[in-house]
């Protein structure tokens, strides 16, 4: 580091600032969970687990928990489906007009999710399909497919392709060489996808608010309205238990995509 | 009984021919080494056989049935890789096992014949393991135990050796061509290496560029190379421009320059006044300090030099040596008890005729 | 020896021959992605085009017509003009304040011992993964009035009054920078870890001071980098909806409340429609100039 500014310590400072800054919001929310009163205030007058006992006595944000838990289960498993088969062809075949295929599968990624709500809304209506449940999967599956995508991709571009070829030589099929050696071995990957899917779904806020009803409210729809009209501490539980789950599931991914 | 024959095989990918009217025929139990630079078309043809590419024209058949359209999980050939190939997520006797579940073989038969692999490959009691937790030999071993163990009608190996280091691919070089004599199964071995495909062989293919060069056991090939490709591709030699000046039967007589004559052999069709090239193995010199020899002098084949340069090598020791005129010698010398030459002795190189090879620019291969 | 199978069974023979044809294979592979983007995406969209076009009748019906109005309005309202410009200088902010906050920390991952390296880079993912609608509610808690900053600037009698940091514009760039980090710091470490120091320390020996060696040669180097990383935080911040909304005062509108504003609360289709046409428009133009004098081909392949 001396290489540059002739003050190592001033880069060091700076990433030590830097990374306090992004790990403050995270870890001061987790603090507020276990806020004693009815109104948030500094410091911390005490520490309490009130909030999280009623958290777990609130029917409607249960309620949503399960709604958002099996929502981000669905969308992972359409996107986990549909992203690696995608893959594969990504991966293993030239055809014509790659790029424009892969540009549009990541234009979910990059357009706002204001817009494409609109749209699936839109969509929605001229169809005369009701707003729900089925309706958010696709949204949320549209949305987890190239996360799916980046990471099996990546997996199998690294794949020996002659261990595939092993098996074929030894008399499986192109079918039983799927299911017995190409399958098993990219599964930690795909997992893995699953998982970073499952992540995006349950914080998704944007295309959410356009497609879920009053009975499909997803725990993103009612942060948001909780913080839009009043702060008290039931906001830090559920906060907390957000900061739980959409860290551990990556960490879990990781895992997955470590294990070889 | 032949087991695997090729006729006119040829493999183009686009424009690019990696494989060139090749033929050949394999004897049952044969072990047949193909050998050539990198990009040749061995794999390729490799694959050709084990069913991974079709071939553009031509014809395959193993056992006496075309195979052309046969995928390659009907071919029954066990093929061995250069990266093993192993599957990660199973243990080594289900490696083992694999293809005898895709022939329905009964479970007691096949646990009795892994077990009896493994005993083959002097690895028994390995069979828990995955294949993670195994040096790149005992992989090795495993994949051959893999191949060996559906009684395939062929073996085919890609470089099955090249990522194993060199004492073990000594070791092992041995144990695969025991136990190919005692299962005594026709075998395809794709090597770059030149001495793994001369200890290891029947017979030799020597590729270049897609053709087969020639075709020999590994005397043929060493000794009586046809091209000066091959000549120079397998051994260490040293070369040397020429003009012939004499022919009777395949003894030539060539001019060097500078006054210089020399005895050969001839390769192939030769006249008087062909420019020729002259390869000469280094091991087949007999190199002498100059002064003891006085009686040698004006000899046919012994040409003065001196020692430019002398790398040591336990075993034996490299000599380079400059004739009169000026051409350059490579002589591999074995240490014996006597003490080196050094750089800058005045020598004489003593070469027998038969050793002398000369080539035209005519005969087939790259000169 | 094995069984010879020269004919394999009928059902084994089908699926054999179907899963050895190349094009059913990757129609296969391909179809449900296809159905989806066309279905879910494409055919939304163009929904969303032809809605644009059409007028809000009574009562939050839609009038099919084929009219400019939309577009008219929006263009000629100062508020809307107004949103689309602030959109584009909040973006702009965020991506000049992501740049300068990132390059620091990616500079030092980048040229860290291997072993703690792993760690920062991890440490930097998890931020990224968690949601962004707590983090945002967690600034609500730092910056509002009687947000932490305040209550100890207050106490250590710095101020007397609460600062109004809540619900300003610095608010949301401050929320959208936090976001959008990782987007920006990743492609950055990328490219500097890819540079050669041996020619920072030929700039060097060559008389260059620690700064200039800097300016001349690290810095153009890692342009490939700060190229991606702007690309992808521009586009990110212009249509960022949740920040905005929770961390912005009644001043910093962005174009995606104007969308959801007249879906959800006006029920005017067509002008939401028209705005979404309009932030789409200003996407595939930002995108075009950009591939025109940076090149997107290079980012592509990062
Ligand atoms: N799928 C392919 N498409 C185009 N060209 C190919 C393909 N496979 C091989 N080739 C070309 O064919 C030639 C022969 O390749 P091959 O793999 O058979 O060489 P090789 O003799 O096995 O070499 P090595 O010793 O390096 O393994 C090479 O020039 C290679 O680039
Ligand atoms: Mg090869």
């Amino acid at each position: 580091m001396k290489r540059i500014f002739s003050g190592a310590r001033f880069l060091k400072g700076f990433t030590i600032a830097f990374y306090m800054f992004i790990f403050a919001p995270i870890l001061i929310v987790i603090l507020m969970s276990f806020h004693p009163r009815d109104i948030v205030s500094f410091p911390l007058p005490g520490f309490s687990v009130k909030w999280w006992i009623r958290f777990f006595g609130n029917y409607n944000l249960l309620t949503s928990l399960r709604i958002s838990l099996t929502l981000g289960a669905a969308a992972a498993l359409v996107a986990g489906l549909i992203g690696t088969l995608a893959s594969f062809a990504i991966v293993r075949s030239e055809f014509r007009r790659k790029d424009l295929l892969n540009a549009l599968t990541f234009a979910p990624m990059v357009i706002s999710g204001v817009v494409f709500g609109v749209a699936l809304l839109s969509l929605f209506d001229s169809i005369r399909f009701p707003r729900g449940f089925i309706g958010l999967v696709i949204a949320h599956s549209l949305l987890c497919i190239p996360y799916v995508i980046v990471v099996v991709s990546a997996r199998l571009a690294d794949f020996d392709r002659s261990i595939e070829e092993a098996a074929m030589n030894l008399g499986a099929n192109n079918f039983q060489t799927f299911k017995s050696i190409t399958l098993p071995v990219l599964l930690p990957a795909i997992i893995a996808g699953m998982l970073l899917a499952f992540t995006i779904s349950f914080d998704e806020y944007p295309a959410t608010q356009f497609l879920a009803t009053a009975t499909t409210a997803t725990i993103p729809v009612r942060i948001f309205s909780m913080i839009k009209t009043e702060l008290n501490p039931q906001i830090n539980v559920l906060a907390a238990v957000m900061v739980v789950i959409t860290i551990c599931i990556p960490m879990l991914a990781q895992y997955f995509l470590r294990r070889k | 009984m032949i087991d695997l024959e090729l006729k006119n095989v040829t493999k183009r990918f686009g424009a690019f021919t990696a494989v060139k009217d090749f033929s050949i025929a394999v004897e049952a139990g044969e072990f047949v080494s193909f050998l050539g630079p990198s990009g040749c078309g061995k794999t390729t043809t490799l694959r050709m056989i084990a069913g991974f590419l079709e071939p553009t024209e031509g014809e395959i058949f193993i056992q006496g049935q075309k195979v052309n359209d046969l995928p390659p999980y009907h071919r029954d050939s066990g093929m061995v890789f250069q990266n093993y190939a192993l599957f990660p997520h199973m243990t080594v006797f289900d490696n083992i096992a694999f293809g005898l579940r895709y022939r329905k073989v009964p479970k007691n038969e096949i646990k009795d014949r892994v077990m009896q692999m493994l005993q083959l490959v002097q690895l028994p009691g390995l069979e828990g393991r995955r294949p993670a937790q195994l040096s790149g030999g005992q992989q090795q071993r495993i994949a051959l135990a893999r191949a060996l163990v559906i009684k395939p009608k062929l073996l085919l190996f890609d470089e099955p050796l090249s990522n194993l280091d060199a004492k073990l691919r000594e070791q092992l070089r041995v144990e695969l061509r025991q136990i190919q004599q005692e299962v005594g199964i026709t075998s395809i071995f794709v090597t770059h290496d030149q001495e793994e495909a001369l200890s290891l062989s029947d017979r030799i293919v020597v590729m270049n560029a897609g053709e087969m060069i020639q075709s020999g056991t590994p005397y043929e090939i060493y000794e009586k190379p046809q091209s000066l490709f091959v000549g120079e591709f397998i051994g260490q030699s040293s070369f040397i421009d020429g003009r012939v000046a004499a022919v009777q039967g395949t003894e030539t007589l060539v001019e060097l320059g500078n006054g210089l004559t020399m005895g050969v052999s001839g390769v192939g069709a030769i006249a008087k006044g062909d420019k020729v090239k002259i390869l000469i193995r280094a091991e087949r010199i007999s190199v002498m300090q100059d002064s003891a020899q006085k009686h040698l002098e004006g000899r046919l084949n012994v040409l003065k030099g001196v020692i430019t340069d002398v790398s040591y090598l336990g075993s034996n020791i490299y000599y380079y040596v400059r004739i009169e005129n000026n051409a350059q010698f490579l002589v591999i010398d074995q240490m014996g008890e006597k003490s080196p030459l050094k750089k800058n002795d005045a020598v004489c190189l003593e070469i027998g005729f038969k050793s002398c090879l000369c080539f035209t620019s005519k005969t087939k291969g790259r000169v | 020896m094995a069984p010879s199978r020269g004919t394999p069974h009928a059902m084994g023979g089908v699926i054999e021959r179907i899963s050895s044809n190349p094009r059913f294979v990757l129609g296969l592979q391909l179809g449900p992605l296809l159905f989806w983007i066309v279905f879910f995406l494409f055919i939304p969209l163009l929904l969303i085009v032809f809605y644009s076009f059409c007028l809000r009748g009574l009562g939050g019906t839609i009038e099919y017509t084929f009219s400019l109005k939309n577009y008219i309005h929006f263009f000629t309202t100062p508020i809307y003009r107004k949103i689309l410009v602030k959109s584009i200088v909040i973006a702009i902010e965020v991506t000049l304040g992501t740049l300068l906050v990132a390059y620091i920390p990616a500079y030092f991952i980048a040229t860290t011992k291997t072993k703690n390296r792993l760690l920062l880079l991890i440490l930097m993912i998890v931020p990224f993964w968690t949601s962004l609608l707590i983090r945002n509610y967690s600034w609500i808690l730092i910056l509002g009035r009687e947000g932490i900053i305040n209550v100890y600037l207050m106490k250590w009698g710095i101020i007397s009054q609460p600062l109004e940091l809540l619900y300003t514009e610095f608010a949301v760039v401050l929320g959208l920078v936090h976001w959008v980090l990782p987007f920006m710091v990743f492609p950055l470490f990328s490219t500097i870890d890819n540079i050669d120091f041996n020619l920072v320390d030929a700039a060097k020996n060559l008389g260059a001071n620690d700064l200039q060696a800097f300016w001349r040669v690290t810095l153009p180097l890692s342009m490939p980098g700060i190229a991606a990383g702007c690309l992808l935080v521009f586009i990110l911040t212009v249509g960022s909806f949740v920040t905005p909304s929770l961390l912005g005062g009644p001043e910093d509108l962005m174009i995606t409340m104007v969308i959801t504003q007249r879906f959800l609360t006006l029920f005017d289709w067509p002008f939401g429609s028209a705005a979404s046409i309009i932030y789409l428009m200003l996407m595939i133009l930002f995108i075009l100039v950009y591939d025109r004098f940076i090149g997107l081909k290079r980012i592509l392949k990062m």
